[in-house]
């Protein structure tokens, strides 16, 4: 009785075996199948489907602050700088053109190395940090209980040319506020705007607009922190 | 023919005529030959108007001599000195005083004195005085006297103090007084019926604090009830909770207390970074829904890129516009 049990059991067991093999051949070859229509398909939407400018590559910019990389102040309030606010169409790369009847488009042949916003958020820590007594910290300041926080909102940063050469020039308008952590107060939210004409006909000149525009921004803001960061304390 | 008379018999009538004229003068006066009497002086400090020569001097009432003369003091003008004379055996003794007096309204002074202590020695005059001296003590009237002046100009006073009270600006305003009071008493006496309203709403709802107490009483006779039977059971539940609760925060404290430096490094660094977290996931959800918009609204714009315009600066225009 017990034998009879065994060789049923053997036979069933190989039984089922033949049926997983034949099952597998046949998933296998259906997935090719897919594969190959999905193949054709590609190739056929082909002339739709862009994959890059044939023109001459942009040339990538950075706003990189002049000075030096400030030290730390024992005695200096330590804040954190929130990453900014761009205005519609500010963040990207493109570096952004107010054309008239407000219409908006970036610049030909130039962009951005990194999005507008983080350009920003850098050019803001660096210059304060040299500029001030404060401690500035942004991204990667875990962990370093700050005192006070600095929002940016950025209002305008772009481009406008103006009907002759001459005209063009370059908008900055960047509203900022300064939050007292122990107690949520908002200690002051100033806008700092600049306008700066363009020197000449070409991108180096709009992005050395932008340079100038945002340096001498950098110079007003800073004194405003000086005067605002005792009441981090 | 010559009466004969009898010379001695005319001349002893004669004698016995005058002595018995003397006589009767001196029966007459009331002389008492065989009296004897003791001069004193006092001295009073002031007026002694209404004394007189022969003014009577009394002792406790009883009259016992007469003045004999007033004059000025020869060493101190601003006294009296009166010369008095006693009967001798009126005990003046040390320490007797004499008061000047006068007998009822008619202005007419005598002399009171008044006797010094029991058993004192009899007053006798000093080395080189003439007389022993009484002291003199201030009468009442004398005091009265000495004092009026004093009185009329308090008087005075007081009068133009009254007239001052009783200006005629301060009798308008006690007038005003009056008829305010006259007011309100008027207004009290018609309020009364309002009191009489107020006491007897004051009743009604005394009879509904009475009321709601008793209802107050019976609810909590009920909150008893239901103490004593459901409320065991459900104080026996909260002491469990209780307990249960206990030992949690229990377990919670041992828990903190262990990893104490781990709890303040994540309140004081990690909760402002989960709070820079929140505010980057609320922009990042900001961007994702604009990126559902723009995925809704034109899906191959999205995969594709858009159709975006360049500015040329050379140019001075953006592709796309007529040149």
């Amino acid at each position: 009785m017990t034998k009879d049990l065994t060789v049923k059991t053997s036979l069933s067991t190989i039984g089922s075996s033949v049926v997983g093999r034949s099952l597998k051949c046949r998933f296998r070859q259906a997935k090719h199948l897919i594969l190959g229509i999905g193949l054709l398909s590609v190739a056929a939407c082909g002339p739709l489907i862009s994959l890059g400018n044939d023109g001459p590559a942009d040339d990538i910019y950075t706003l990189r602050y002049p000075g030096q990389v400030g030290a730390a102040s024992p005695t200096g309030p330590i804040i954190f700088v929130n990453s900014p606010i761009m205005a519609e169409g500010l963040d990207g790369r493109g570096v952004p053109v107010h054309l008239e009847n407000e219409r908006r488009t970036s610049l030909e042949g130039a962009s951005w190395s990194v999005h507008l916003g983080d350009l920003v958020r850098d050019y803001v820590v660096r210059a304060l940090s040299a500029q001030t007594t404060a401690n500035m910290i942004s991204e990667g300041g875990l962990d370093i209980k700050a005192q006070c926080r600095l929002g940016i909102k950025v209002w305008s940063m772009e481009y406008v040319p103006g009907a002759v050469s001459g005209d063009d020039r370059v908008e900055l308008a960047m509203q900022m506020s300064l939050v007292r952590l122990s107690d949520s107060v908002l200690l002051d939210h100033p806008t700092f705007t600049q306008t700066v004409a363009v020197g000449s006909d070409s991108n180096a000149a709009v992005i050395e607009g932008f340079r100038t525009a945002m340096q001498a921004t950098a110079i007003d803001y800073s004194k405003w922190i000086s005067a605002h960061m005792d009441g981090c304390i | 023919m010559e009466t004969r008379a009898s010379h001695v018999l005319v001349g002893s009538f004669v004698l016995a005529f005058l002595a018995g004229i003397l006589g009767f003068g001196i029966w007459i006066a009331n002389v008492d030959l065989r009296a004897e009497y003791r001069d004193y002086d006092i001295y009073f400090d002031g007026t002694v108007s209404g004394l007189y020569k022969r003014s009577i001097v009394y002792y406790s009432g009883i009259p016992v001599g007469d003045v004999r003369d007033i004059t000025l003091d020869p060493n101190d003008t601003q006294k009296v000195k009166v010369w008095v004379r006693l009967k001798a055996d009126i005990p003046v003794t040390e320490g007797a005083r004499a008061r000047l007096e006068f007998q009822g309204l008619t202005g007419v002074a005598y002399v009171e004195i008044k006797g010094g202590p029991r058993g004192g020695a009899q007053l006798e005059p000093f080395h080189d005085q003439l007389r022993a001296v009484i002291e003199a003590e201030a009468s009442t009237y004398q005091a009265v006297f000495d004092s009026a002046p004093n009185l009329l100009n308090e008087a005075i006073r007081a009068i133009v103090q009254i007239q001052k009270l009783l200006s005629d600006e301060n009798i308008l305003s006690v007038s005003k007084v009056l008829k305010n009071a006259d007011q309100l008493t008027a207004n009290l006496a018609r309020g009364t019926t309002d009191i009489d309203a107020m006491v007897a709403e004051a009743r009604a709802v005394l009879v509904k604090a009475t009321a709601a107490a008793d209802n107050i009483s019976r609810l909590a006779d009920t909150g008893n009830a239901i103490l004593e039977t459901d409320g065991a059971r459900l104080v026996q539940e909260a002491v469990l909770t209780l307990q249960a609760a206990t030992t949690t925060i229990n377990r919670i404290d041992s828990l903190v207390a262990a990893n104490g430096e781990n709890v303040t490094q994540f309140i004081s660094g990690s909760l402002p970074e989960v709070s820079r977290m929140i505010i980057d996931l609320r922009a990042t959800a900001q961007s994702l829904s604009r990126l559902m918009k723009k995925l809704e609204k034109d899906p191959a714009d999205l995969i594709f890129g858009g159709k975006e315009s360049k500015y040329n600066v050379k140019t001075r225009s953006a592709e796309g516009d007529e040149k």
